[in-house]
């Protein structure tokens, strides 16, 4: 598979295929620095290790596609674009996760005051796709269908792997308070997927 | 030491594939917007500033709030500059600077904002002029002839218009002629009484019907200068070869079907015609056939573009299998000198989506490739039979290529 629209892919050997997944540290700095230098090759290296846990991120905290194509799109391009800016001795992936956390809340909460969505299309598609019996559906049913004070929490702490530090930061509550929410949807989560 | 991955990460949720396409596209173009920069360097100077700013902190603490402490520090503060190397510490330089054309010379683009040229000194992309249908280069590169409507436009590389003329009807695939002397286009439609062959002056001046038009691009025969010679293909879809003055046909040339495409091999010695399922070598004398690819049976030809200095040219190629619709390649050709024989074949680029058109560099070395849908091009370079290096140039939302010329 490739992340390049189209499934581009050139013949030859030159090019390394790309793999989604988490990168080590030093292949991660080795695709920033060829991103500063405007390297696409580089670019689809940070794509691909980020851009699918910012997606399904945003995804499970608003639980709109559209909205959340919308979040993790605007998320990457506002990191690409200030890529200069960004402190190359940290590891890349938490920032861009940071963002996208920061934009898909906002977008969430005001969702919440405009009474845009109930998330109940959300739950009634998942729980389609659940019927078909895959476990990760399973998994995925369960977290759509928490509390969302939950559901931020644990989607922050175990899909982009935020620390309840960063996590209390990006929502405005206390590291307890995360800490007691996730603690609260990972019994829950449990329950639902060992019925 | 490091967690197992959570099994969230494995989690798919809807539309992520589409939603991905339409974030890479984006991403990728985000990335060409932004200036290229180098990483700044931690400046000597810097760390110069920083060892004197402890020297004074040191002598301060040294010399408390006495008089002479206060002196000293006074001192010290006084010839910071000095003992630093600088007045103070500055940021380190951001080095902005525009990627080379690889390949060198220029290539134009026609986006959903305007013209565009490539590769122009200083190396930022340049807008020649605002929304326009289609375009193609001078043969030195140095104006572009642009069609917006029924109006074709001869346009610098500064932007200026040079001159311009309408006609009745949409105009379609202008073509500057080797010489720069003439510039030919197409217009009218089948249904509007048909579709013309036109011929202007490269100054805008006497523009004269030449010829009816069949549904392929003429294109202009080089190395037979001072001759102005178009390869056409009529109405019945027969290929002719035409002077461009007087409109007299120098020979005829029926194939088995319209042709899709016309290309000159370099030097103007042999003209190959693209049908669907294969390439047709014609002699630029006499228009006789000089050979033939095997036909195709699991794909089918789309565009081509022959490769200066070198025998042989690039073919995009669509799969005709129902299920694989959209897949479509490149493939370079080698030919023999004569351009008659096929002697090997190698495909360089793969898209799950129609590929549009080709160019190549001026050298022959890169070939660029328009893939629908991404707001930029494939650039490969070919050594030997494979590719050994790719680039990616964003071009703008919708760009389509329309020609790589020349250097200078």
């Amino acid at each position: 598979m490739d992340a390049r629209p189209e499934a581009i892919r050139w013949a030859g050997a030159t090019r390394a295929t790309r793999r989604d997944g988490p990168l080590t540290a030093r292949a991660e700095r080795a695709a920033v620095r060829g991103a500063l230098r405007g390297d696409a090759a580089a670019l689809d290296v940070l794509f691909g290790a980020h851009w699918p846990a910012a997606y399904r991120a945003a995804w499970l905290i608003v639980r709109d596609q559209h909205a959340a194509e919308d979040i993790a799109q605007e998320g990457f391009v506002a990191a690409i674009r200030a890529l200069e800016r960004f402190d190359r001795s940290r590891p890349f992936g938490p920032w861009l996760r940071t963002i996208v956390a920061r934009r898909a809340i906002d977008a969430a909460r005001a969702r919440a005051l405009r009474r845009e969505v109930d998330g109940s299309a959300v739950l009634d598609h998942v729980a389609a796709v659940a019927d078909r019996g895959a476990p990760a559906d399973d998994l995925l049913a369960a977290i759509a269908a928490l509390p969302d004070e939950q559901r931020v929490v644990v989607v922050l702490r175990h899909l982009l792997e935020l620390t309840p530090a960063e996590i209390a930061g990006v929502v405005g509550v206390p590291r307890g308070t995360v800490n007691s929410r996730l603690r609260r949807g990972l019994d829950a989560l449990s329950r639902e997927v060992r019925r | 030491m490091s967690a197992p991955p959570s099994p969230l990460t494995r989690l798919r949720v809807p539309g992520e594939e589409d939603a991905r396409r339409r974030a890479w596209a984006l991403a990728r173009a985000a990335l060409a917007e932004r200036p290229a920069t180098v990483a700044p360097r931690r400046a000597r100077g810097r760390a110069a500033a920083v060892m004197a700013g402890a020297l004074l902190a040191a002598l301060v603490v040294a010399f408390g709030l006495t008089a002479p402490g206060r002196a000293t520090a006074d001192w010290v503060r006084a010839h910071l500059p000095e003992v630093a190397g600088r007045d103070a510490p500055r940021p380190a330089p951001v080095v902005t600077r525009a990627a080379p054309l690889p390949g060198g010379g220029r290539l134009l683009a026609v986006n959903e904002q305007g013209l565009f040229a490539f590769g122009l000194p200083g190396g930022a992309p340049r807008e020649l002029l605002g929304r326009v249908d289609a375009a193609a280069w001078s043969p030195h590169g140095r104006f572009a002839a642009a069609v917006r409507g029924i109006e074709l436009i001869a346009v610098d590389l500064r932007g200026r218009r040079r001159w311009s003329l309408a006609a009745a009807h949409a105009i379609r695939w202008p073509a500057w002629s080797p010489s720069g002397f003439r510039v030919a286009y197409v217009t009218g439609t089948i249904g509007t009484g048909g579709r013309t062959i036109h011929v202007v002056a490269g100054d805008g001046t006497g523009d004269h019907v030449l010829a009816a038009s069949g549904p392929t691009p003429p294109v202009w025969q080089p190395g037979v200068a001072p001759a102005e010679r178009l390869a056409t293909v009529d109405s019945a879809g027969r290929v002719a070869l035409r002077d461009a003055d007087s409109g007299r046909v120098l020979w005829r040339a029926r194939l088995g079907a319209a042709p899709l495409q016309l290309a000159w091999t370099a030097g103007g010695r042999r003209l190959l015609a693209l049908e669907r399922r294969r390439v047709v070598v014609l002699d630029a004398a006499s228009g006789a056939r000089l050979g033939r690819t095997p036909t195709q049976t699991r794909t089918t030809n789309i565009a081509f573009a022959t490769r200066p200095g070198h025998h042989g040219y690039a073919v995009i190629r669509r799969t005709l299998a129902p299920a694989a619709a959209a897949r479509s390649r490149v493939a370079v050709v080698r030919t023999d000198a004569a351009g008659r024989r096929v002697l090997d074949t190698s495909s360089v680029l793969f898209a799950g989506g129609p590929i549009r058109a080709v160019a190549w560099s001026p050298r022959g070395d890169w070939l660029a490739a328009d893939v629908a849908g991404v707001d930029g091009w494939d650039l490969v370079h070919l050594r030997g039979r494979g590719v050994d290096r790719a680039r990616t140039l964003a071009a703008g939302r919708g760009a389509r290529l329309s020609g790589w010329c020349c250097g200078g």
